[in-house]
């Protein structure tokens, strides 16, 4: 090899090496974790483009953070998100986009508005606090007279709430959970956060919070953390469960008023069809604000039927859409009228019935 | 997600033998060429690796609409904001990966419209839509194109003159509304008025139900609630879970046991009738004994004992045939048990009904049944 060829080599070799490293430093340094702008953009409007200028680990707390506070305001009573339509301006900003893609993902009704028009109007915002704990972070969200704030602190590339979650405008708080697991999910370094919710301004003596250590081996991969979705289906479900606990008004003091069968095509589906939508609009037609309707999905088993509730479930969310108040829905325990078997996959019945005071 | 594994390239081969120097210029040339391939291509997978590239449809509909489609959408909604007042009016679409529905979810969003996506068909306005495409009498493309909103449905025909341009086939037919509407179409570069005529809209009744039963609204008054009662109270249930929680069929209505198949090894040995008085659960003294007799005396410890708890006929109690039958087999279960008989080796199950099962049950008692297994 000649010298003018070895200095050519050599050349292309050093070439070769700052191409592979300028390559390699286009991944942001140091992120464990991170998810596309995408991910974070809302599915109708947002801006793809502001959420491209921060890096990868940035938009992962951002969804972190949104899923947190979302998954707290499905659980607020008359927040339900089956329900719920929220007016909501163009988002500008990075936490704004995440924040609107998260009340989508929940399942909220999501209307544009040019100004602040509507009940539900969408507020958000997040300041930076220099605090005797350090640099902190705080978050709010706000949707009608419902808002919620707490405070993340970033530590490393993870991040952690570092305050209670405060809700100001709802009447109860009693039954709301945190999604606070999927801090947890990101592991740490023996760090350790409050999880709790408190009232705006009322302290409450009862109030139940507890610290949440999270060592190096909670750490979840990546690809096996709860996704968002999960994590809001998880809070809906967490309602209309305690919705079904709650035990019918003494029905002596009702009589039956109307009822309705639905058929749902199979043991699993979700979906109801147009003749059965049609059948319970015709049925919430006439209801008034003393009526109950109550729903029995339940009639093949004894004390507990998954598939059953699921579909009891699915119903009272369409008559929560058409309307009807979540207090004057109720779901009738499992009795058993009638045998299935467990691979039984025929069309199954609901009854709807609708229930007049006397 | 590690940075060292993704880039470690695997090294060249050894060059084995004797080149010439221009053999050696061409390898070291095709092996720069590819060491440089294979860095850019690992360090893309290693940015892949450590976020995660959820593609979204919604950023990709734009592309994948056609006029055609862009031109049915316009058509549609000129209609639908004539029915539901955007902003008072919450719409919900399905979360489905379809470039048309996206588009339509964004031009009812830019009307003012609440959108809703929504896991299945959830909602009160839920918006769907069917496309048809079939040859006309002139071997025109002729499509069919219906939308639904909640109880509304929206639909029209039209022709394809030419590529990419649309022009109405048919008055707009709409059902489950009697909102009037207005119907201007304005001819543009996609959108042709052959008919003038076409340019209205007819009320149909019909209801899109997709082939599923009307449905039944029934008014409940007394009358029906107690036919109902005491249809139910007439006839016996078919099946019920016995003492040991195990889901029974009704032996009024079978031929064989529940246990036919654990019992297929054994053969009986021994069969009596426990009787119960009247409406009765209680064992008495001279059944205690008869049970005692078959435990001790004729009882190997590998048996298996079958009981049919029975009560058919006339009841007075509010458990019915159904509770008085399966009741009284507890109760000479309990017996066995009380004598040390195993659970697992008992199988009880019942016979129920409010008349009588001729000689195959007796009304009121249990019949007792010991089975041993065949050598």
């Amino acid at each position: 090899m000649t010298m003018r060829q070895r200095l050519t080599y050599g050349t292309a070799f050093v070439l070769l090496c700052t191409a592979v490293l300028s390559a390699c430093s286009t991944t942001p340094a140091g992120d464990s974790y991170g998810i596309s702008a995408e991910a974070v953009t809302p599915r109708t409007g947002g801006d793809l483009a502001v959420l491209e200028q921060i890096s990868a680990s940035e938009r992962a707390h951002l969804q972190l953070i949104a899923t947190n506070m979302v998954s707290t305001l499905v659980q607020v009573p008359r927040m339900q998100s089956g329900s719920v339509t929220l007016q909501i301006n163009e988002p500008r900003t990075a936490y704004g986009n995440a924040i609107v893609r998260a009340l989508e993902e929940a399942g909220f009704g999501m209307q544009r508005v040019s100004a602040d028009q509507g009940r539900n109007y969408v507020s958000y915002s997040k300041r930076f606090s220099e605090t005797e704990s350090g640099l902190v972070t705080d978050y709010e969200l706000s949707a009608g007279r419902i808002r919620l704030r707490r405070e993340y602190s970033v530590q490393g590339d993870l991040i952690y709430p570092s305050s209670l979650m405060t809700i100001d405008g709802a009447d109860s708080i009693a039954d709301i959970e945190l999604s606070d697991s999927i801090f947890a999910e990101q592991g740490g370094n023996n760090d350790a956060f409050i999880s709790g919710v408190q009232l705006e301004g009322e302290p409450d003596p009862t109030l139940a919070v507890k610290t949440i250590d999270v060592r190096d081996y909670n750490e979840v991969p990546a690809d096996k953390r709860t996704p968002q979705r999960v994590v809001f289906e998880k809070a809906r479900e967490r309602f209309f469960t305690m919705q079904a606990e709650r035990q019918p008004p003494q029905l002596d003091d009702y009589e039956k008023h109307r009822r309705t069968v639905l058929i749902f095509d199979d043991n699993k589906t979700q979906m109801m069809g147009n003749a059965n939508k049609q059948a319970v609009r015709l049925l919430v037609n006439g209801f008034s604000d003393d009526d109950i309707m109550l729903i029995k999905a339940c009639l093949d088993a004894d004390g507990a039927n998954a598939a059953a509730m699921n579909r009891a479930i699915r119903v009272e969310q369409e008559l929560l859409g058409f309307g009807i108040p979540s207090q004057s829905t109720f779901i009738a325990p499992c009795a058993r009228a009638s045998y299935r078997h467990t691979s039984d996959d025929s069309p199954t019945p609901v009854e709807l019935v609708h229930y007049r005071p006397e | 997600m590690i940075i060292s594994s993704s880039c470690n390239n695997r090294a060249p081969r050894p060059i084995s033998g004797r080149r010439s120097a221009e053999q050696t210029h061409n390898l070291l040339a095709r092996t720069l060429v590819v060491a440089v391939a294979l860095a850019l291509a690992s360090c893309s997978t290693l940015d892949d690796s450590v976020v995660t590239s959820a593609s979204d449809p919604a950023f990709e509909e734009a592309a994948a609409v056609s006029p055609v489609d862009r031109s049915l959408a316009v058509d549609v909604i000129r209609v639908a904001t004539q029915i539901y007042t955007p902003f008072n009016t919450t719409l919900q679409f399905s979360n489905d990966d379809d470039p048309l529905l996206e588009h339509f979810i964004n031009a009812f969003a830019n009307e003012g419209y609440g959108i809703q996506r929504v896991s299945a068909d959830q909602g009160s306005n839920f918006f769907s839509y069917t496309s048809t495409e079939d040859l006309d009498e002139n071997g025109e493309l002729l499509i069919s194109f219906s939308t639904s909103i909640g109880a509304v449905n929206i639909s029209r025909d039209y022709s394809v003159p030419r590529a990419n341009t649309i022009s109405p086939a048919s008055p707009f037919r709409l059902s489950g509304t009697r909102v009037p509407v207005q119907i201007t179409d304005t001819a543009n570069g996609r959108f042709q008025v052959s008919d003038e005529a076409n340019s209205t809209a007819i009320y149909v009744a019909s209801l899109n139900l997709d082939g599923q039963a009307p449905p039944v609204i029934s008014l409940i008054t007394s009358d029906l609630v107690n036919r109902v009662a005491n249809n139910s109270a007439q006839t016996p249930s078919l099946q019920a879970l016995n003492s040991n929680r195990v889901e029974i069929n009704n032996l009024f209505y079978a031929d064989q046991s529940n246990f036919t198949s654990i019992l297929d090894n054994f053969e009986q040995i021994d069969r009596q009738i426990v009787v119960f008085g009247d409406d009765s659960m209680i064992l008495g003294e001279t059944n205690k004994s008869l049970l005692e007799q078959l435990v001790e005396q004729r009882l190997a410890p590998t048996d298996l004992i079958s009981l049919v708890g029975c009560s058919n006929g006339p009841t007075a109690l509010e458990i019915g045939n159904e509770g008085l039958a399966l009741g009284r087999a507890e109760r000479v279960t309990q017996a066995l048990m009380a004598q040390g008989v195993e659970r697992e080796r008992i199988l009880d199950e019942g016979c129920w009904a409010p008349v009588s099962a001729g000689d195959k049950f007796p009304g009121r008692g249990v019949v007792l049944e010991l089975w041993r297994e065949t050598s």
